[in-house]
């Protein structure tokens, strides 16, 4: 009986993203997440005292340049190494686009397979075989599988492989193959790394997405971990997702749709975040609230969704371990706008102007030119990453639209009239 | 929709108060109330009704907020209609008539689409937004988009919009700023890219720094190595350097020892155990013959002594006779001592008998020694005796004390008085103690009732109004207090009215008196043409022409009418002058019509300030007539009490008064009453006491009402009879005892008698024979005779003991005299002669000589074999000694002394050499470290020792300039590596401020998202105002003309678009007799309020022409129009009213006196709250 855990997409150092820090914010308790759910890991590897752990790429992360973060991991693979627990790594294609890779002398527990072609490494005493291969480049288009050594046998054969397989959505489809692709190779276990949500791709053979250990913005919500495996006489008899992330990110859509109030409001908000909370399994927790529902005090929480925020962010630190990433305030109002500002008025004419308005990066830098010269002034990582800013996507103006509107509509309707 | 009836159930200070909007057409309704009439009340009342209740409301303050209550009825367009209720609830707050909850929904077809806020805007207008509306169309100088947008959209004012999003916009950022949001962020964004490009370590460093380490650490073990070999030759050359001298000095050393040849080796010691013998040999032989001469000087002295050999036979014996002869000596001196005593001792013993018994004889008195042995019967008859006697006298004295207290008892009865029983009296007492102090309460209240009676008097007398006695205050008629605050209610009614009379003609005169000062200026300012003189002045010039006319073609004689007509002048110059006169009139007329018309406006508002002067003064008449009504009826109710009453409200409150002190009066009769009530039982109780005071004898009138004395002489009545009852039954308890103590006394006094009978047989018996027969002795004297016949036994006893001490003395005496005798005759008979003393003493002396002579020659005898000893001693150890020398000699070999020594001479030179030799290779070990001597004596061979230290210090000076510093550089390279590795830790710096960069990220982003939707916003805004008005400019500012010429009151004929100076069309407002127009900077504020609301109204009408029409709210927008202005903005709002419904709250009378004018046309209907 032998037992080993599975693990990719670390990322290791990779920043967490979209927390913008406000008084009260729980910052110590998410400090370095990335390493500390690593070290969770080690502790889990140390105290189960598994037989050996792989890690199926990207291990780094590829825009991260400080080679101390090669040092830590170097230092915790020392641990591992003092409790005789030997790790097999592949390269993906962040580790590839890393500089820290290459250099980094690695203690002898660690082995590190070839970029050239698949390589074999034997493990006797437990009669386990293991095959793999790094990613020689940051893109890999061929079919690495198909190149992947026949099974021993008489061994338990494991391919460690970064892929997306036939693909995967919000993911680069490097390394592409199928699953009949690995199940030719006749092995009895995938260890597949690249897509950070975990999956369970097949049971026979196993094939296996262990996830990242720690979500790293918003779109990665949900526990983290990596995945344990018991092996006996052959066989895998157990498969077991452990948790380790120490930030655990939250997607809440809060239902207002029966708020009569804004009190009312603010009880479903606090009841979301202590639910929320209470999943986190004392897991601090990086929350994105979405008020939605046709809701009577819509006008309100538009008008004062600013103030409404911070105070929401008191409740958030007042339930203790909760980041309010971000209160998305997407209530409508119990009737049209259109009928409410009715035909003829200055205000409808208004509404059909926005609705009217042209909206791409383009023509709104056309149309505002003081935008420019914002746009200049900016940090240029704010037009990179998965959202982008003044992107010009449908999603993106269609909001900017829409905010644009509650903006004027909550001004000359709330304020206009009392000059 | 219009609303069709609006109930103020419960609201603010309304209860139940239903305003009905009915008209045909939708109508214009001005709700008319003074203020603190509620007409705020109402309008919230109204917007209470179509949107609910606010979360806070001022109207709660009659009725609770869960009371509050409103009701109505609205209609919509298509006829339908709705009534319900609304309370304040969060939900369910929409009610039907019958109170059961409405859906939420249910008035959503009669507020199409409209919720309150664009309800207020759109529908609404009160002063407040008139006037701010007036500025921003000033302060945006007429800008016509800004004011048709504003107006359209039902805001007053755009300016504050565009600037508050372009206010928080800057604040966000400024491509210049430094201190805006975003521009902050983006610097401290900036900042911490460095601070993790500055905490980042690249491979490359560490690896060249690991290289830099690895290097260092190999080329200083080499390096150490190598200085480790220098060392070692070093060291090698610097022992060589040391072993070369010691290796010549042993060359040396060898060869001497060849030189010296064969030597034998002797031991170390022998010359001084040599030196030691001879010595010893010397002092023995001086030794012994010292003893020899001492043993013959001894022998000869010893030949010349001897001694007495019998003499020292009997020692023991002539010692012990020499002592004893002490003892023998005393005994003869005590011996006559003893002998005076004994005759002493019997004398007086024969002294003491005679005392007791003359008559014997001393050798006779042991005849009496028995009576001594009854000494102690006699003793304690001697003690029993006097107790007995004392126990006798002791009875006799009880009986008589007893005797005499019975004797005082009795006369003490005969005196006590006799007893009575009192018991009804106590019981009285007790319950006249039960009524407490009743004298007191009695008192007290009596005090109290006359003091409530003098204040009430005095308290009625300050009152005034009535006089009377004080009981008839009780049931005195007098009016209810009711009725009472009714006619104060009717009089300050009458008072208020009185004084709005009084104040509204004092405004009337005094507006009189302004219109009479302005009359009078317009006239002092010229004379005002009028019509009239005009006509005047034209019919005489008509008449001139006339009179002209018939002399001219008609020839008539017109010289008298002439005259008449102008008495100065000549006809045809009379005409002229009148013609001139009309002509100047006339155009005076014309240049001065505004004169003119105002001097006709003054007479007219003259006329009806006195119309309504007049009216006043009919009011005040019906005013009095009123009062005088009142007052009669008013003393009418004070009638019967026969009061002359003051007015209501001081009347109030003396009624008020007075009925406080009736029930003071009413409060002194109930105390009167317990007074009365009181006094009766204390008599009854007095009585009682005195009824049982008599059977007890004791006839007693008391003077007082009062109890108390009653009750104080009762109880010491009843305390003295307790006293002497305790006092009898206290002596006949005395009696008895000493009744019983008489009785003991007399069986004591009995038993005491019989015992001193007893006693004295006895004491006969015990002193027998201490007297002579027949004698008798008392017990007094028995122990003075008993201490003397024993002190003559005792002295008898003493005689005795001396005479027999004197016999043993006597006999010892004897016996040492015999010893001495025998002696002398065996020992020295020569002194058998002598006397006893000195020949004991002579002998003693004899014996110490003997003695003496014989221990000198045991001496002498003892020295002698000592020396003997000695000689034979010292010639045993000269005999060894001489032994041992010859040893020597055989030893070394040699045959005499002299050659002895010589030989140890020579073993002593070959010892030195060989140690010398010794310490040389041992210093040659040591050097060698290890290497045997022929080694290193080989290495040596070949070496110039003077090259050595030249060779030394190169090698030296090779370590300590060349290796050793290269080493402590290369430790410092690895310590500096080590540490700049040690700091390459792993640290974790540049990964958290990369996580704290992304926080600001997201704030940048945060913002910068919300600048953009400013930025936008304000765009779109203003784009959407151009826009507007280029659609509506047209259509709406006709519509606007129009109501801005009926609202100037022709004043201005219309509006009209300008181009500004910066290309804006800006509005102008036209004046018939100016093309230009007049800009809204050229207007009055009041005119600008008119435009405004010219725009309102138009863009309201225009809606009107699309939609649902609503109910147009207005609130007081009149307060500084003026009253024809107010006139015409009553009769647009009448014309809009064909169309909506206008409803109209004011608190000015003059609104609805104009509005009166055109009431009863179906669409203005005026409701009063």
């Amino acid at each position: 009986m032998f037992k080993f855990l599975h693990t990719a997409d670390i990322h290791l150092d990779s920043p967490l993203k979209g927390l913008e820090s406000y008084e009260d914010a729980p910052v110590e308790e998410i400090r370095g997440a990335s390493r500390r759910a690593f070290d969770n890991l080690i502790d889990f590897a140390i105290e189960e005292e598994v037989d050996f752990i792989l890690i199926a790429g990207d291990l780094y992360d590829g825009d991260w340049k400080d080679y101390n973060t090669g040092l830590f991991f170097v230092n915790r693979m020392g641990r591992l190494k003092r409790a005789g627990i030997r790790v097999f790594i592949v390269s993906g294609n962040h580790d590839a686009a890393s500089h820290t890779t290459r250099a980094l002398p690695l203690p002898d527990n660690v082995i590190h397979f070839s970029a050239k072609k698949a390589e074999t490494k034997l493990l006797d005493e437990l009669g386990v075989a293991i095959h793999g291969r790094s990613y020689p480049a940051k893109a890999v288009s061929e079919n690495l599988a198909s190149l992947y050594p026949a099974k021993y046998a008489g061994y338990f054969n494991i391919g460690l492989l970064h892929t997306a397989l036939t693909g995967r959505e919000g993911h680069e489809p490097y390394a592409p193959c199928s699953v009949d692709d690995l199940r030719a190779r006749g092995y009895d276990y995938w260890a597949l790394g690249h897509v950070h949500q975990q999956e369970v791709v097949a049971r026979d053979p196993w094939i296996i997405f262990p996830g990242n250990i720690q979500g790293r913005h918003i779109r990665e919500v949900g526990a983290k971990g990596a995945t344990l495996v018991t092996v006996e006489e052959g066989r895998v008899t157990a498969v077991e997702q452990r948790e380790f992330d120490v930030l655990r990110w939250s997607l809440c859509r809060v239902d207002v749709s029966t708020c009569e109030t804004i009190d009312a409001v603010f009880g479903q908000v606090r009841q979301t975040i202590e639910t929320g909370r209470t999943a986190g399994d004392g897991r601090t927790l990086a929350m994105r609230l979405i008020l939605a529902g046709a809701c009577p005090v819509h006008a309100d929480l538009i008008d004062r969704s600013a103030r409404l925020i911070d105070e929401f962010r008191g409740e958030a630190a007042a339930a203790g371990e909760v980041w309010l990433e971000k209160v998305l305030v997407q209530t409508r109002r119990r009737t049209d706008l259109a009928e409410i500002v009715g035909r003829d008025t200055a205000l409808a004419g208004l509404l059909h102007s926005l609705e009217d308005l042209q909206l791409s990066t383009e023509e709104l830098l056309a149309l505002v030119p003081d935008l420019s010269a914002f746009k200049s002034k900016l940090p240029p990582e704010l037009f990179a990453g998965d959202e982008p800013f003044l992107a010009d996507t449908q999603g993106q103006m269609d909001t900017l639209r829409a905010e644009v509107t509650e903006l004027l509509v909550a001004r000359l309707l709330q304020h206009g009239g009392r000059g | 929709m219009r609303i069709k009836r609006l109930e103020l159930k419960a609201f603010g200070p309304f209860t139940d108060k239903t305003l009905e909007f009915y008209s045909e057409r939708p109508g214009l309704h001005i709700i008319y109330g003074p203020n603190e009439a509620g007409k705020s009340s109402s309008l919230r009342a109204l917007k209470a009704l179509l949107y609910g209740f606010p979360e806070r409301t001022a109207d709660s303050f009659v009725h609770p907020n869960e009371n509050l209550l409103v009701a109505g009825c609205l209609q919509a367009d298509d006829n339908r209609e709705i009534c319900f209720q609304r309370r304040k609830r969060r939900k369910a707050d929409i009610l039907d008539a019958a109170g059961n909850p409405l859906a939420e929904g249910a008035l959503a077809p009669f507020l199409p689409g409209i919720d309150q806020g664009l309800f207020e805007s759109l529908y609404g207008i009160d002063h407040a937004v008139l006037v701010q509306g007036g500025e921003d169309i000033l302060a945006q100088k007429g800008e016509v988009g800004q004011a048709l947008f504003a107006a359209g959209s039902g805001i007053s004012s755009l300016r504050p919009i565009l600037d508050s999003l372009d206010k928080e916009a800057d604040e966000l950022f400024k491509a210049r700023g430094s201190k805006q949001l975003i521009n902050t962020a983006i610097a401290e964004y900036k900042e911490l890219q460095r601070t993790v490009k500055h905490a980042s370590l690249s491979s490359r460093q560490w690896q060249e720094h690991q290289r830099q380490l690895d290097d260092a650490v190999n080329q200083r073990q080499r390096l150490q190595d190598e200085r480790e070999a220098k060392q070692k030759q070093e060291h090698h050359l610097e022992r060589l350097k040391r072993a070369i001298p010691s290796l010549a000095r042993r060359a040396k050393l060898v060869q001497q020892l060849q030189e010296l040849g064969e030597v034998k080796v002797l031991p170390l010691d022998l010359a001084e155990k040599k030196r030691d013998v001879e010595q010893q040999q010397r002092a023995t032989e001086l030794l012994r013959q010292k003893a020899r001469g001492s043993l013959d000087l001894l022998s000869r002295k010893k030949e010349g002594v001897s001694f007495n050999q019998i003499l020292v036979d009997h020692a023991g014996a002539i010692a012990d006779l020499h002592q004893r002869l002490g003892e023998y000596r005393k005994g003869m001196r005590d011996r006559s001592r003893l002998e005076g005593m004994r005759t002493s001792d019997r004398m007086e013993a024969a002294e003491l008998l005679k005392r007791i018994r003359p008559d014997l004889p001393l050798a006779d008195v042991e005849f009496l020694r028995p009576v001594l042995l009854r000494k102690k019967t006699i003793q304690e008859l001697i003690n029993s005796h006097h107790t007995l006697v004392l126990q006798v006298a002791q009875a006799k004295k009880h009986a008589g004390e007893a005797k005499r207290q019975l004797d005082a008892i009795a006369k003490a009865l005969t005196q006590l008085p006799e007893a009575k029983d009192a018991g009804a009296l106590s019981r009285a007492v007790k319950l006249a103690g039960k009524a407490g102090a009743i004298d007191a309460e009695i008192k007290a209240k009596s005090r109290e009732i006359a003091s409530d009676t003098k204040e009430c008097a005095a308290d009625l007398a300050r009152l005034g109004r009535w006089t009377g006695e004080l009981r008839r205050v009780v049931d005195l008629p007098l009016p209810l207090p009711e009725t009472v605050k009714g006619f104060a209610g009717r009089y300050q009614e009458l008072e208020e009215r009185r004084r709005q009379l009084a104040k509204e003609t004092r405004e009337t005169d005094k507006e009189l008196q302004q219109a009479v000062a302005e009359k009078k200026r317009i006239e002092y300012s010229g004379e005002v043409p009028t019509e009239e003189e005009l006509g005047q002045v034209r019919s005489k010039r008509d008449k001139g022409w006339g009179l002209l006319r018939r002399q001219w073609l008609a020839g008539e004689d017109v010289v008298r009418e002439s005259l008449e007509y102008d008495p100065q002048l000549a006809l045809p110059a009379a005409y002229e002058k009148f013609v001139s006169d009309a002509d100047t009139l006339a155009d005076r007329l014309r240049r001065e019509a505004d004169r003119a018309a105002g001097f006709a406006a003054i007479r007219a508002r003259m006329e009806s300030l006195e119309a309504a002067r007049n009216d006043l003064v009919r009011r005040q008449d019906e005013l009095a007539a009123q009062g005088q009504v009142f007052a009669v009826a008013w003393q009418e109710i004070w009638q019967e009490s026969g009061i002359e009453p003051l007015s209501p409200a001081e009347m109030a409150s003396w009624l008020n008064e007075f009925a406080t002190i009736r029930s003071r009066v009413k409060d002194i009769g109930k105390k009167q009453q317990e007074v009365d009530e009181k006094k009766e039982l204390r008599r009854s109780l007095q009585q009682g006491l005195i009824l049982e005071l008599h059977r007890l004898g004791e006839v007693k009138d008391f003077t007082s009402d009062e109890l108390e004395p009653a009750i104080v002489f009762s109880e010491t009545l009843l305390e003295e009879n307790g006293s002497n009852e305790i006092r009898r039954e206290r002596l006949f308890e005395k009696k008895q005892r000493f009744e019983e103590s008489l009785e003991k006394s007399g069986i004591d006094l009995a038993a005491a008698e019989k015992a001193l009978a007893e006693w004295r047989g006895k004491w006969q018996d015990a002193v027998q024979g201490l007297v002579a027969a027949g004698g008798r002795v008392g017990p007094s004297d028995v122990n003075t005779m008993l201490d003397d016949l024993q002190s003559c036994f005792g002295k008898i006893k003493e005689a005795e003991g001396y005479r027999k001490r004197i016999d043993g003395i006597d006999r010892d005496a004897a016996a040492y005299e015999n010893e001495v005798g025998n002696l002398l005759q065996r020992v020295a008979p020569e002194l058998v002669s002598a006397p006893l003393e000195q020949a004991v003493t002579r002998l003693q002396a004899m014996l110490g000589k003997a003695n003496e002579d014989k221990a000198l020659l045991a001496k002498y005898a003892e020295d002698m074999e000592i020396l003997e000893g000695e000689i034979r001693h010292a010639e045993e150890t000269l005999q060894s000694l001489n032994r041992q020398m010859e040893e020597f000699f055989r030893l070394a070999g040699c045959p005499g002394s002299e050659e002895l020594d010589k030989a140890i001479d020579r073993s002593a030179e070959w010892r030195k050499i060989k140690d010398m030799l010794v310490e040389v290779e041992a210093t040659l070990a040591e050097i060698a470290e290890g290497l045997s001597l022929e080694e290193i004596t080989r290495e040596t061979q070949g070496l110039q020792p003077a090259e050595l230290p030249g060779q030394i210090d190169s090698i030296k000076r090779e370590i300590r300039e060349e290796l050793s510093p290269k080493i402590d550089d290369l430790f410092e390279v690895i310590g500096r590596e080590k540490n700049e590795l040690g700091k390459m830790d792993g640290s974790s710096l540049a990964a958290e401020a990369a996580e704290k960069s992304e926080r600001v990220l997201a704030r940048i982003r945060r913002l910068a998202d919300r600048y953009v939707r400013l930025k936008l916003a304000a765009k779109v805004l203003q784009q959407e105002i151009e826009r507007y008005r280029e659609e509506h400019q047209d259509p709406i500012l006709k519509l606007a003309s129009g109501y801005f010429r009926e609202l100037t009151l022709g004043s201005f004929t219309g509006l009209r678009t300008d181009i500004a100076d910066n290309g804006q069309p800006v509005l102008a407002g036209l004046r018939s007799d100016d093309a230009r127009g007049v800009y809204v900077q050229g207007m009055s504020s009041g005119t600008r309020d008119q435009l405004y609301l010219a725009l309102r109204l138009a863009t309201l009408e225009w809606r009107l022409q699309s939609g649902e029409p609503m109910p147009f709210i207005v609130d007081d927008i009149l307060i500084n129009f003026d009253d024809e202005r107010v006139k015409a903005t009553i009769k647009v709002l009448a014309g809009l009213a064909e169309k909506t419904q206008v409803i109209l709250f004011t608190h000015h009378r003059q609104v609805v006196e104009d509005a009166r004018e055109m009431e009863g046309k179906g669409q203005v209907l005026i409701h009063e709250l």
